[in-house]
């Protein structure tokens, strides 16, 4: 009885799935940003986990009855827009510069 | 025990979006990365409409899955990618420590993320099912006339007064106005010094932006003297 009704709590979609979707997605962003070597998808892969917190924010201010959450997910995308404006200017300098986008030439990158 | 047309829908959508976002990772063409992202952008976006975040669904879109992906695929339109489809990092010691502690990041977030219950958090009231609100948070003037929506200015004014004077009367508000409605109601009168902070943000993004790309050179190899 007791184990029927943990199942059906377990399968019915609630805050724990949200978060543990926007978990997933935030580690899948990190393994991204460690494991590539191209500015360009690091740069997606921070998106990524933006993208997965501003999913939890939005799942705890549905269940928490409380608007503040989605307040900073507009916040975030804002900086996530501004991030990816620079973060792309600066790979357009690299690029300029060295002919590809490899952030083993970010450090030569000097003004 | 049946689930329901919500729970499967997002059972599905949460299934495309690991695996498109495991594609943005280990997909070779940058290309396929950014429309594979925008993929996953869009389907939080349908999360969040689920969620009854109507505006944020909205923004989410149009921002990111237009704007910010738009800008992403201009940008490698400028770069040479055929050197670009380069293989994901060597296999070698430190590649596997990297996979082993990202591994360890994501156990301690999902397992955090599915015992968090109601009671765990003594900062916030959180309901793990879908609830209604109690009564006790519903004003007397809903409980009259439920569907009640103020327009008003004078009457929005007041509101904004009391929010930023009660920081209880933010939970009455949740259950008066429409979804769109209550978010500018807090982000005019609560945020509204972050939201200026926001503004000169941009603009220093605007700014630095600009510095960056404009200096001398274009990215492609083109004839001195022209």
């Amino acid at each position: 009885m007791q184990d029927q009704k943990g199942a059906h709590t377990m399968l019915h979609v609630g805050l724990n799935h949200y978060l543990v979707l926007s978990g997933v997605l935030f580690s899948i962003g990190v393994l991204g940003v460690l494991l590539r070597k191209n500015a360009l998808i690091i740069l997606m892969s921070i998106e990524l986990m933006l993208n997965a917190v501003n999913l939890s924010f939005v799942a705890f201010s549905k269940y928490a009855q409380n608007m503040d959450g989605q307040i900073m997910v507009f916040f975030v995308m804002t900086i996530a827009a501004a991030e990816a404006a620079v973060g792309l200017a600066i790979a357009v300098a690299v690029f300029k510069r060295f002919k590809e986008v490899n952030i083993a030439h970010f450090e030569n990158l000097k003004g | 025990m049946e689930l329901t047309a919500a729970d499967i829908l997002f059972y599905l959508f949460g299934f495309v979006s690991v695996v498109s976002a495991l594609m943005v990772v280990f997909v070779s063409n940058p290309i396929y990365s950014a429309l594979l992202l925008a993929v996953v952008m869009s389907i939080l976006g349908i999360f969040f409409f689920n969620l009854e975040a109507h505006f944020i669904a909205a923004a989410q879109v149009v921002v990111y899955a237009g704007a910010v992906m738009v800008l992403f695929v201009m940008v490698m339109m400028l770069f040479d990618l055929k050197r670009e489809k380069e293989e994901v990092a060597r296999f070698s010691i430190l590649t596997v420590l990297k996979i082993i502690s990202v591994g360890v990041v994501c156990g301690v977030l999902v397992g955090a993320g599915a015992m968090i219950t109601g009671d765990g958090m003594g900062f916030i009231k959180v309901s793990t099912t879908e609830a209604p609100p109690p009564p006790s948070m519903l004003l007397k003037s809903d409980i009259n006339a439920p569907t009640k929506q103020t327009t008003n200015p004078e009457e929005l004014k007041d509101e904004v007064v009391e929010i930023t004077q009660n920081p209880q009367a933010g939970v009455e508000i949740f259950t008066k106005y429409t979804d769109t409605q209550k978010l500018s109601l807090k982000l005019f009168s609560k945020y509204i010094f972050i939201f200026e902070l926001l503004s000169v943000l941009l603009l220093v993004a605007i700014v630095g932006a600009v510095a960056l790309a404009r200096s001398k050179g274009g990215t492609h190899h083109v004839t001195r003297g022209s």
